[in-house]
């Protein structure tokens, strides 16, 4: 029995130190290479409060906003890409933030009233012959409207994606006007009209032959995505509203910088202090703790950099490093109720192994109800909370779940080969001979 | 044996003067709601070389004078040497206009604009109502979850518990006059885990020892379930403030702010959930018997 127990015990030992140093450090095998959690591009996100950066939210100028549909916070989404992308904002990303509101993150900005101006200026979208000259604009007047749809283009041709295009009367002359001249010119591969937004070329579709009727068709190798896009984009020209800032935030890099190595600083030494406290009060279980802990520090920054899920990527802010901190008290406390109950049940005279089994069991419960209502809370701050206020939720939920794992099932696993290799001690499990005796 | 039971009234009386205490700052000194909840401006510079005094305090007020005609303009000292100032909602031209006067003023760089966040009426109320709801829809699954899996004076009991942790934890915003914005709101519901959280484990005794101390009156019950827990619940906040308590001392100004609320809400949660709960708990159980 020693052997396997101790062969157990080792086993387990070195898959929690590959999965610390997998997390800690880069390292590739073959043509796999996975990134370090602390890597700032493919680790973990570092929210915009952490490196720097603005957050803007935008949402409709207009009184009521319940009448605002989805599709016109579509089109509005698709013009604000459209001039981040034209602007060199590659880094910048862009949420639905409620019903009406847009949520865009830029990291790196020196001047975000700048931006806050350019993205929330009106829409000017216009259709462009070959030669850049304007043949209408994208208003009310000459369009009334695109979709994306999915089925036959042709009788013969199976289903794609697809944008239709609908004209009003003064559109369809116009359109058919500049198809005529279009399709004249496919000697000089000039045959193409051009959609622009600002007056930048967002899109060129080819003409293929004299169009003069009150609706046509965009095609290319569209999914539902980019089809969406194109007709979002067509939509913009008859966007009703233009677009007001709510809520603008921004940390300046010096700032955020700081508070991530802080933070960081202040976790480290708070976790060696945890380690220390829990080493000296519970001894070997303690010690025993103190590895899982350092199995769920790994697990749950993996989790967080996406290495388990990379859909699952959380992104890192302030009340994130809060929650992160907070589920490691509890991952610990869920061990300290577990080894108080074990020296309970030492005290009451039954062997270690008797004890250690029946102080699990019934710490187990507690231990349950204890985690689940703090779920609960975590859950609805979820679902109801914002921005940073999420972060702390998403950070909070991994971590409970991952200590139910570690605290409790590893721990009771590493503790079992303990006592399967002869620990036997009660001293050891933290009973003092001269108080308990 | 010191009985926390038959001592209740003393530690009733004690919970009773911090929370009135608290209720009374919250009605005359009120909180210091950021624009997160009231809506507005924050700028917040790096002052640099220049030493932060009340004379830079009335420059800068000055130079937001200058810009906006309000009197709506609060200016304090964040950090080492940071100065932040709130005020109404600015259009961007405005507060454009006054970096740069902060700028020249003081002899800045960009890199010393630390922040700057507006936040518009119509959010912040939208912030507000769905804290709240989050608040109180978190409080009644909980007290439904406990009464399910323990009993509704026990469920009751955990909630009072939490109410005074909460409150007593709002008093000490308003003492301190310590910034209410969003992540206040994590604060707050991370009080409310945790409170809830250190409740249960002495429940769980007092759930435990009603099956095995048939003979027992409810004080008994909950006197023993708190004297087992009580090591558990010391050592527990022992491990937390230690984190905690670094972020708070390491921590920038931001992190501060959220980490010292947090701290008082853990001692006054260890506190209530051995010395309140337990006891309301048992008092309540006689209450119902000698009916």
């Amino acid at each position: 029995m020693k052997a396997k127990n101790l062969i157990s015990f080792l086993l387990v030992i070195v898959l929690i130190a590959v999965f610390s140093y997998v997390a800690l450090f880069d390292f590739k095998i073959g043509n796999i290479e996975v990134p370090s959690t602390f890597d700032k591009e493919k680790g973990i996100k570092q929210g915009l409060d952490l490196v720097g950066g603005s957050i803007i939210v935008f949402e409709p100028d207009v009184k009521d906003l319940s009448k605002v549909t989805n599709e016109e916070m579509g089109s509005a989404e698709s013009i604000i890409r459209a001039r981040l992308d034209a602007a060199g904002y590659n880094e910048a990303t862009i949420s639905r933030q409620g019903a009406t509101g847009i949520r865009i993150e830029i990291p790196n900005i020196d001047d975000p009233q700048e931006a806050v101006k350019m993205i929330g200026a009106t829409a000017k979208l216009e259709f462009l012959d070959a030669d850049e000259k304007v043949i209408m604009d994208g208003s009310k007047k000459y369009i009334s409207g695109a979709k994306s749809i999915y089925g036959p283009i042709s009788e013969t041709s199976g289903n794609v994606y697809y944008v239709q295009l609908s004209f009003k009367k003064d559109g369809q002359a116009k359109f058919k006007e500049a198809t005529e001249k279009a399709v004249a010119r496919v000697g000089e591969n000039k045959n193409f009209i051009s959609i622009a937004l600002d007056g930048k070329v967002q899109m060129s579709p080819t003409v293929n032959e004299v169009i003069n009727s009150n609706s046509c068709v965009i095609t290319g190798d569209y999914d539902q995505e980019g089809a969406d896009k194109v007709a979002n984009l067509i939509n913009s020209g008859q966007l009703p509203f233009s677009l007001k800032d709510s809520e603008l935030r921004s940390v300046g890099p010096t700032l955020g910088s700081k508070a991530l190595s802080t933070s960081l600083k202040a976790a480290l030494i708070g976790i060696i202090l945890v380690m220390l406290f829990m080493l000296i009060v519970y001894r070997l279980p303690g010690l025993i703790a103190d590895i899982s802990l350092v199995a769920y520090i790994a697990l749950v920054t993996l989790i967080m950099a996406g290495f388990f899920f990379t859909d699952f990527r959380v992104t890192l802010t302030l009340p994130g490093i809060a929650g992160v901190i907070l589920s490691i008290g509890m991952a610990v406390d869920a061990n300290v109720v577990i080894f108080e109950r074990i020296k309970d049940e030492l005290r009451s005279g039954k062997s270690v192994g008797a004890s250690v089994n029946a102080g699990f069991k019934r710490a187990l419960t507690a231990v349950i109800d204890s985690n689940i209502t703090t779920i609960i809370a975590a859950v609805v701050l979820y679902f109801f909370g914002t921005g940073t206020v999420k972060g702390f939720a998403v950070t909070l939920f991994i971590g409970i779940v991952i200590s139910m794992l570690t605290a409790v099932t590893l721990t009771k696993f590493l503790l079992k080969q303990t006592i399967g290799f002869g620990i036997k001690n009660p001293a050891l499990y933290g009973l003092s001979k001269r108080r308990d005796a | 044996m010191f009985s926390p039971v038959a001592n209740r009234k003393k530690f009733f009386i004690i919970s009773s003067i911090l929370v009135v205490i608290s209720i009374i700052l919250l009605f005359v000194k009120g909180l210091n709601f950021g624009i997160d909840f009231t809506g507005g401006t924050t700028l917040q510079f790096d002052l640099n070389k220049t030493k932060y005094s009340a004379s830079v305090e009335t420059e800068v007020r000055d130079i937001v004078k200058k810009h906006v005609k309000t009197n709506d303009i609060t200016i304090q000292k964040t950090g080492e040497n940071g100065i932040s100032v709130k005020t109404v909602e600015l259009t961007n031209e405005q507060s454009d206009k006054i970096i740069d006067d902060v700028k020249k003023e003081f002899n800045l760089k960009q890199k010393h604009v630390l922040a700057n966040d507006k936040v518009s009426g119509t959010v912040s109320g939208r912030l507000i109502g769905d804290s709240l709801k989050a608040i109180l829809l978190a409080i009644i699954l909980m007290l439904i979850y406990i009464t399910f899996r323990f009993d509704f004076q026990s469920g009751t009991s955990a909630v009072l518990a939490l109410a005074h942790d909460v409150i007593i934890m709002l008093g000490f915003y308003s003492l301190f006059g310590l910034n209410v914005n969003t992540s206040f709101i994590a604060a707050i519901l991370t009080i409310l885990g945790y409170s809830i959280n250190a409740t249960i484990i002495v429940f769980d005794r007092v759930r435990e020892n009603q099956r095995t101390m048939k003979k027992a009156s409810y004080g008994e019950i909950a006197d023993n379930a708190i004297k087992a827990s009580y090591l558990r619940a010391i050592n527990s906040s022992i491990t937390t403030l230690l984190t905690i308590g670094l972020l708070y001392i390491l921590g920038v100004a931001s992190i501060k702010e959220f980490a010292l609320p947090i701290i008082v809400g853990i001692v006054a949660g260890t506190y209530s959930s051995l010395f309140i709960a337990a006891p309301f708990w048992a008092w309540w159980k006689d209450q119902d018997k000698k009916q």
